[in-house]
């Protein structure tokens, strides 16, 4: 094994925002996923000879843009949840059936 | 531009299935992920938003609970609250505090502070109490506007979501409470960046005792349990089929 | 990146091109830092041929502005030491020479520096710090230097930034969308002298 070469310091913050964010992402193994997946990720590319700054960048570009996709299935799953909870009962088909109904009542009257 | 007084509960966050304690007399909350109440960072998005319109000069967040309420009020101002006020108690903010003391802390903060909006979340999510604005509105004795999916200052009109939709309210002046429905907005999440500089924001922490004398509102937990499973539900296919269900078979009609 | 100009990250602070550091706060762009570059870009002469002290630098973008635009020399300073490094790093990068560069990695409030302007990005930051930091910056300013204070309106800087307390707005821009992203809740940065 050759000797592990420095992290360059725009992955590592990757990582930690990884992790931060890792934190609330809906998965069923939770944070040790998203450790394991970021870390391939992140290592896959590692014995490589040293990027270019440009390279680099845009790899960590793509990286912010997933950490970004993270945050919008959180958002995403928490809204639903709510929504589930706590207006799901506002079934819009229910709703519709609900009025029918009271109109008929008033006819009826 | 108004001062704006935004209040967030740290909650057992909403995707932990909770176990009730072997005593039955509470939810157990050992090793239990906790986060901000959903309701409420929708109510600090909401006072974040008006900051960054310019209709708000400052925004004070305010939260009542153990020493790790700091992290739910580091997340508030992660999210754009410039300080931060730290209500200390050792009551459980789930079941022992409910929300009439916690309307008596905020109103006792807000006659310091002078804020001219104060939003809350229009529940949260473990108590599902959902009437610490209403009786803040009433302690402050200041307009309310409850479920609110969306804010107009200047024209004094919140809309807000009712059993049947929405409807167009007017208030008639500040100061004055909103409680945050789910539409309000959709509230942005605190970024690494954001959190850093978060931990520079001042916090004041303020003991419970020294603001509100009487916490309780007279309620005593007798059992916790969890609800029986559900029955599962029938389909109807149209109105009649309905009608005579609920004739027959539920007997409402 | 070669350039404080529109091409460079330093410039355009966007998430996917930041500085090239990471950990704590000199990872960062501030507002108040860049509003100052920003400013300098519009009034070269205001360092052009003088000694320039980048105060509490984080990053360096300011001190690195003034430098590009022609400043004599300039020293950056901060009480943590990563970041004087990560100044000089920068500073490297932006290929300024060696003997147009000083580093100081010590808390200079109070002290009588040897600066003909100092650049103060966002040190209004935490409240406790503000109120003595502005006071010795007011003395510099009456020893006849060009203080030039970066801030975005934080609620720590309010008390300390008003015209009547001598510092006076001088210029005010729009953040750009990736530095709003990191700074939840502000949406412009100002720049103020204090008056000697």
């Amino acid at each position: 094994m050759s000797a592990p070469r420095a992290i360059p310091p725009l992955v590592r913050d990757l990582y930690k925002r990884a992790l931060l964010i890792g934190r609330d992402y809906p998965h069923a193994d939770g944070m040790p996923y998203v450790r394991r997946v970021w870390k391939a990720a992140l290592t896959r590319d590692r014995d490589e000879p040293a990027f270019a700054d440009a390279a680099l960048r845009k790899k960590v570009a793509k990286g912010r843009f997933m950490l970004r996709e993270m945050v919008g299935v959180i958002q995403l799953k928490k809204y639903r949840a709510m929504k589930r909870r706590y207006y799901d009962d506002r079934d819009e088909e229910l709703q519709g059936k609900m009025r029918e109904l009271h109109r008929r009542g008033e006819e009826g009257r | 531009m108004s001062r704006v007084m935004v209040g967030v509960k740290r909650v057992v966050d909403y995707a932990v299935k909770v176990r009730v304690a072997s005593d039955k007399k509470a939810v157990d909350l050992a090793n239990v992920k906790m986060s901000m109440n959903p309701f409420c960072e929708i109510a600090v998005e909401e006072a974040v938003r008006l900051k960054e319109a310019k209709k708000a000069s400052e925004i004070i967040a305010v939260s009542i609970g153990p020493k790790q309420a700091q992290e739910t009020l580091r997340t508030a101002l992660a999210m754009g609250c410039d300080r931060a006020i730290h209500i200390t108690t050792d009551l459980r903010t789930d079941q022992e505090l409910g929300p009439k003391g916690v309307a008596k802390l905020l109103a006792a903060v807000a006659e310091k502070e002078s804020p001219d909006v104060v939003i809350v979340g229009k529940q949260a999510i473990d108590g599902d109490m959902g009437c610490t604005g209403s009786m803040l509105a009433a302690y402050m004795d200041v307009p309310q506007c409850t479920f609110a999916a969306k804010i107009d200052l200047d024209a004094k009109t919140v809309e807000r979501e009712t059993d049947a939709g929405t409807e167009v309210v007017s208030f008639p002046s500040l100061p004055a409470v909103f409680t945050a429905d789910l539409r309000l907005n959709e509230p942005r999440y605190a970024t690494l960046p954001n959190i850093m500089k978060a931990k520079k924001k001042k916090m004041d922490t303020i003991a419970a005792a020294d603001l509100v004398a009487d916490l309780t509102d007279g309620n005593t937990v007798l059992e916790v349990f969890e609800p029986a499973p559900r029955a599962a539900g029938v389909l109807v296919d149209d109105v009649d089929a309905l009608v005579d269900k609920l004739k027959n078979e539920a007997a409402v009609i | 990146m070669h350039l404080i100009g529109p091409s460079d990250p330093l410039y355009h602070p966007d998430p996917s091109k930041p500085s090239p550091f990471t950990d704590p706060f000199w990872a960062f762009v501030w507002p108040g830092s860049w509003g100052i570059a920003e400013h300098l870009r519009r009034n070269p002469a205001l360092v052009q041929g003088k000694i320039v002290l980048d105060f509490a630098a984080g990053c360096g973008v300011s001190g690195i502005a003034a430098a590009q635009l022609g400043a004599k020399h300039v020293c950056f300073n901060d009480i943590d030491e990563v970041s004087v490094a990560a100044c000089s790093m920068n500073a490297a990068l932006n290929d300024l020479p060696e003997e147009q560069v000083g580093l100081e990695a010590r808390d200079l409030v109070g002290a009588k520096t040897n600066a003909q302007v100092i650049l103060a990005g966002d040190v209004c930051y935490e409240a406790e710090l503000a109120a003595s930091v502005m006071g010795w910056l007011r003395e510099e300013a009456r020893r006849g230097v060009l203080v030039l204070v970066g801030d975005p309106g934080r609620w720590s800087s309010k008390p300390h930034l008003a015209g009547e307390l001598g510092v006076e707005e001088k210029a005010r821009f729009p953040l750009p969308a990736a530095l709003k992203d990191d700074n939840s809740g502000l949406v412009e940065t100002s720049v103020f002298q204090v008056r000697p």
